[in-house]
């Protein structure tokens, strides 16, 4: 009977190592790593006051305002140490108003683009 | 440290939900408590092995924690940590009343077999246990993170029941086009393909450990059901071949269970209904391949040993059989029919009287008295929602496509395990041969063993190959996952026969014998962890899942009610997983399927979802839009974002480098 026993707890034990070593395998794998996101604070607005999300090792990000499909209408550097949202304000000016489109462009120290944009049809008058 | 306690808080919660649960209602069906003077308790479950009531204890408390999680949902009491661990303990405490009850009416327990493992015998159990841990442990390092399509569709209810505290309402909507062309959402149509039994044990787990249903634990909890199947089938073998059985022809049961634990184990480990199930989240599959052998071992008790207690426990895990996976209930009932038949073949001389004297157990009081409360669940709680929506006449009435028409006989072969069938072949004669000397030397045979393997084979196999002669219309490759235990149980019988064979060289053929069996075993090891090295994938991108999840977080957070969402099932990874995040129905967000499924002509569907994505700027795409009200698109960039970036309906609001999510102007008017 104590041979029994001693099944059953090799069973337990070898059950506990591996959920612990499985739960530790995918707690890795659950951590972001390798990217970052940029997003509007507020998307049901009009603000494009955007947020970064970090994670990766580079933490300088610069952004560029653009209007229409060129035109810089202003710029400006970010620091988001990795792991970590960093929030922005554009704060419009004359340069913005009668945009159709305004289009938010990051890119990461490495060169990396990504951009959000915001849509303003004509006959609209928008808040901005 | 935070991923520690997580790993002991899920261990907890499944030792109790299911172990402890379970080995309560095995103590009071089957045992007693008792007490003396000094309080101290003595727990007596003298009909099992301590072995036994172990892997046992599993099955039984998973019913019962499903069943107890039915009743308080079913009764209107809103699901949380502490309705549920109330529950629990009330039951637990039911239970261990009703033993210590036992012991205070003179009740005398039927002492048992108890199976003894010598220490050879003992450390190779733990070391084939230990081998096929590790084996499947490997493979599923690199599958751990939620992913899998089904296992997110099983989780969106698990997640529905621990967000709105209640049961779910088993229904989904989709896409329709009226008959003036206008497209819309229909009515909630209920879904037959989900039952109750696959969801509530992880709601419950994650309800008492509060770990987060997108996270290992899932397939961690599918994990520990195939290796507690396993050695639920390991006592299974050793009650079907007694030593009363098998010791006069010089077997012994414990080397046929060790046989079978390294048939079923460490080879073949991943493939076929195994870790790869566990991995792909094919929960019902997994669930019925530990009932089903659980529900025999205990009819198979409860008839040769007139039972009541065993009978009762098998009909209560037969009944959450049927609430937990229609498809192996209807294996099970198919395999019950042939276990009969050929019960009634071997025991055609005496089956009168033995019928009558089971007549005495199956119309005893326990079992009348669980059946008729089991039956009256069904009938005015909660039936499973497969019952009210007809399902089982799909099911019936012949094949009627061409992968329902059965698989060839190398198929079937092939998902067995060439080695494993070989080793059944001989098992097979042997038990024939056993049964064919007995008949002749008119000795008295025990039908029960030859009936219940028998009759599970012939049914899996029959099922599998020859659909058309038992009216079954059901992928048969689906059925064929329930075929490979009762062959390794042969299969387990053949391997210690030939090794016996060899060891005790008195037969004639002795050296054909001896090496048709070392040339099967190494055939067997050989192809098995070949199979497990194939099986095994490298280290999957998990960032791509978490980048899904992270714009699915987002868009949840910032979306109402009333927005309507759409996603991509082609480019997406971890595309099933978004819906947990909004829980707003089964098919939010809507989805893009696969680009086949719009052109399959056997089966017509709408395009609004495909249109919506592809081309949203064309008429009909904006139509199906503007009609469905669709406010809100989660695309993979590099496939999809160029369509909606050259208009001026949409805004992007947000960007990772695997989704982005686009808007259209209809959804700043929405609150």
């Amino acid at each position: 009977m104590k041979y029994n026993n001693l099944i059953i707890a090799s069973i337990v034990l070898s059950l506990f190592l591996s959920v612990g070593f499985l739960s530790f395998v995918e707690h890795r794998q659950h951590t972001p790593s390798g990217w970052w996101s940029v997003s509007f604070v507020t998307p049901r607005s009009d603000s494009l006051d955007f947020v970064i999300e970090n994670f990766t090792t580079e933490t300088s990000f610069t952004y560029d305002i653009v209007r229409g499909q060129e035109k810089v209408i202003d710029s400006g550097m970010v620091t988001v140490p990795f792991g970590d949202s960093v929030s922005t304000v554009v704060n419009t000016n004359e340069k913005f108003l009668d945009a159709q489109r305004l289009t938010v462009v990051v890119k990461d120290s490495d060169g990396n683009k990504k951009e959000i944009f915001r849509i303003f049809p004509e006959d609209e008058e928008v808040d901005r | 440290m935070s991923t520690f306690f997580d790993t002991i808080f899920f261990l907890l919660s499944v030792t109790v939900t299911t172990w402890v649960v379970g080995y309560s209602v095995l103590l009071g069906f089957c045992g007693s408590i008792s007490y003396s003077n000094s309080f101290r308790f003595r727990f007596s479950l003298n009909s099992f092995s301590s072995l036994e009531s172990f892997f046992l204890a599993f099955p039984v408390g998973f019913v019962a924690t499903t069943a107890i999680v039915i009743l308080v949902g079913n009764f209107g009491v809103p699901l949380s940590w502490l309705t549920i661990a109330l529950s629990i303990f009330l039951t637990i405490v039911a239970f261990l009343l009703l033993a210590l009850r036992r012991a205070t009416i003179s009740h005398t327990e039927n002492l048992t077999h108890s199976f003894e493992f010598t220490k050879k015998e003992v450390f190779l159990f733990i070391g084939l246990l230990l081998l096929t841990v590790v084996i499947k442990t490997t493979y599923l390092s690199a599958t751990i993170f939620p992913t899998s399509t089904d296992l997110g569709h099983h989780m969106y209810w698990s997640q529905e029941i621990v967000t709105t505290s209640h049961l779910p309402v088993y229904q989904e909507q989709d896409v329709v086009t009226d008959q003036d062309g206008t497209h819309r959402l229909s009515q909630p149509e209920p879904i037959a393909d989900f039952i109750i039994g696959e969801h509530i044990i992880f709601a419950v787990i994650s309800f008492l450990s509060g770990t987060k249903i997108i996270s290992a634990f899932p397939s961690l909890f599918l994990m520990i059901v195939n290796l507690m199947s396993i050695l639920v089938v390991v006592v299974l073998a050793l009650r079907l071949f007694l030593p009363s059985f098998v010791e006069s022809v010089g077997l012994r049961s414990e080397k046929i269970a060790l046989a079978v634990l390294f048939l079923l184990g460490p080879v073949y480990a991943i493939s076929g209904a195994q870790e790869k199930f566990v991995s792909g989240g094919v929960i019902g599959n997994l669930l019925g391949n530990l009932l089903i052998p659980t529900i025999l071992y205990f009819f198979l008790r409860a008839l040769r040993e007139r039972r009541s207690d065993f009978l009762s426990l098998g009909v209560f895990v037969a009944w959450g059989l049927f609430y937990t996976h229609h498809l192996s209930g209807f294996v099970f009932l198919y395999v019950s029919l042939f276990v009969i038949v050929i019960f009634w073949i071997l025991s055609f001389s005496d089956f009168k009287s033995m019928f009558l004297s089971w007549i005495k157990t199956i119309f005893s009081a326990p079992v009348m008295l669980v059946t008729a409360g089991l039956v009256s669940i069904t009938l005015f709680v909660y039936a499973p929602s497969y019952i009210t929506t007809n399902a089982v006449e799909t099911a019936v009435g012949g094949p009627s496509k061409a992968t329902r028409a059965g698989l060839s006989v190398v198929q079937f072969i092939h998902d067995v395990g060439e080695p494993r069938m070989v080793l059944a072949v001989v098992g097979g004669f042997f038990l024939l041969g056993l049964l064919i000397v007995s008949v002749r030397q008119h000795k008295k045979i025990d039908p029960h063993a030859f009936a219940v393997v028998g009759g599970w084979t012939i049914a899996t196999t029959l099922m599998t190959l020859t659909p058309q002669l038992l009216s079954l219309d059901i992928p048969s490759n689906r059925i064929a996952n329930y075929a490979p235990f009762p062959y390794i149980i042969l299969a387990g019988l053949g391997l210690v026969w030939i090794g016996r064979t060899i060891s005790h060289p008195r037969h004639r053929h002795q050296k054909l014998i001896t090496f048709t069996g070392v040339f099967a075993v190494l055939f067997l090891v050989t192809s098995g962890m070949i199979d497990n090295g194939t099986s095994l994938k490298d280290t999957p991108n998990t960032q791509s899942a978490l980048m899904t999840f992270h714009a699915s977080s987002y868009l949840a957070q910032n979306t109402s009610k009333n927005d309507i969402v759409l996603k991509d099932h082609n480019y997406t990874t971890a595309d099933a997983w978004i819906k947990l995040f909004f829980t707003r129905g089964y098919n939010f967000p809507l989805s893009r399927s696969l680009f086949g499924r719009y052109e399959d002509p056997t089966k017509p569907r709408e395009q609004c979802t495909r249109l919506m994505i592809s081309t949203p700027n064309t008429l009909e795409g904006q139509k199906c839009r503007s009609d469905i009200g669709v406010t809100a698109i989660m695309v993979e960039p590099r496939s999809d974002a160029s369509q909606f970036s050259k208009g001026s309906s949409y805004e992007k609001i947000y960007a990772n480098d695997d989704q982005v999510i686009f808007t259209h102007q209809s959804y700043k008017s929405i609150k």
